[in-house]
């Protein structure tokens, strides 16, 4: 009898952790993207950061800091600031990037693109002008995807893991055009791909710090941070409605207050 | 003589016993199915159903770790503009006076 006994408990352990392990299957994502240029800065110093895959890229952790030259940027347990607090140093440009719903295996993409124009001289000596417009694979953008590539149940028991996949594109150099002295000519786009999976505790902020990733010396800061929502975008034990960024720290609320409702297609925020 | 000795001396020293091998040998020789008894049918059916709740269990950690299927992968796509900032970062070319390396510092810290 004790066979039986063993068999219903095993049955009744893995019946009782269904609704457990099922409950958590949208996250809200929280994430912001900062662009600077390298080039501003004579030197980068990074404390408590980590290699994140085979690329560029490094993970920053709690306690963790970067030094831009006389900037800092320092990551605490709960948030983070710069020299001045919110104040955002004058090199640094925000992408704004909205409050996210993440779903197992929905890709989240941010998307942000830029036409570039250029000139091009034709058979008979004049010169026209070109553009490559920005819903071209070949303009110059930034684009995040944001994945969960896990289960709630693995997730369940080693934190929530987004996978972060980066896409730079930018113009490194334009190609010179004969008796043009201008720097008008086609540009040259210099391109990184790097994703990484960030295993993130709720409500923790992380940061993501590629550092001059291409030829165009531009570095990317992303900080994301997870917090747990029901299936209706609602943090837990909060009555609908209630503004999700009212958790957020006053000093980060730099994007859109409402999350947009979790469906496929496009989307355009300015 | 101490009391230790003297309990040495009365204690019966091991002799070969004909009662004792003739009962290993029977023993021995006897069927396995006589050496134990015949598994019951209760406990067959404890083994089967114990077996039968772990492969239970495994396919629901399976199909909880199993990814998504392939509609749900279409992603959400937003486009964001670009700021005057921004745009000038992604457009224009790195600057002649930035040409140098820039000295990276980095002290990892192992987790």
């Amino acid at each position: 009898m004790t066979g039986y006994v063993k068999s219903i408990l095993l049955l009744s352990f893995s019946l009782a952790l269904l609704p457990v392990l099922c409950a958590e299957n949208v996250v809200k994502l929280d994430a912001r993207l900062f662009v600077y240029r390298t080039g501003d800065f004579a030197s980068v110093h990074l404390s408590g950061a980590s290699p994140l895959g085979s690329g560029p890229a490094r993970l920053l952790r709690y306690p963790a800091a970067i030094q831009f030259d006389s900037e800092s940027f320092t990551l605490g347990r709960m948030g983070f600031e710069w020299t001045h607090g919110d104040v955002l140093p004058p090199q640094f440009t925000l992408v704004p990037i909205p409050p996210l719903l993440l779903h197992v295996s929905k890709p989240v993409v941010v998307d942000s693109s830029v036409p570039v124009q250029y000139l091009e001289r034709q058979e008979d000596g004049t010169l026209k002008v070109r553009e490559i417009p920005s819903e071209s694979p070949e303009s110059p953008h930034i684009r995040v995807t944001f994945r969960r590539p896990y289960s709630e149940y693995i997730d369940a028991f080693s934190g929530i893991t987004v996978r972060c996949g980066f896409d730079l594109a930018t113009v490194a150099k334009r190609e010179t055009l004969p008796g043009v002295s201008l720097d008008v000519g086609k540009p040259v786009i210099a391109t990184v791909n790097q994703t990484c999976d960030i295993s993130c505790q709720p409500e923790a902020w992380s940061a993501v710090s590629l550092l001059s990733p291409n030829e165009n010396g531009l570095s990317l800061l992303l900080l994301i941070r997870v917090l747990r929502v029901d299936d209706r975008g609602w943090l837990p034990d909060r009555s609908p409605g209630t503004n999700l960024d009212g958790l957020n720290n006053p000093i980060l609320n730099n994007g859109p207050a409402n999350i947009p409702a979790p469906s496929s297609g496009s989307r355009r925020s300015k | 003589m101490d009391e230790f000795e003297h309990y040495l001396r009365k204690r019966h020293l091991a002799v070969p016993s004909v009662r004792l091998d003739r009962r290993i040998e029977s023993t021995l020789a006897a069927p396995p199915a006589q050496m134990q008894p015949a598994a019951s049918f209760s406990s067959a059916l404890a083994r089967w159903s114990l077996g039968a709740g772990m492969g239970i269990a495994a396919g629901v950690a399976l199909l909880l770790m199993s990814p998504r299927k392939a509609e749900n992968e279409e992603p959400i796509v937003y486009r964001i503009e670009a700021s005057s900032q921004l745009r000038k970062l992604l457009i224009s070319p790195r600057s002649r006076t930035a040409s140098q390396p820039l000295p990276f510092v980095v002290r990892s810290q192992n987790p």
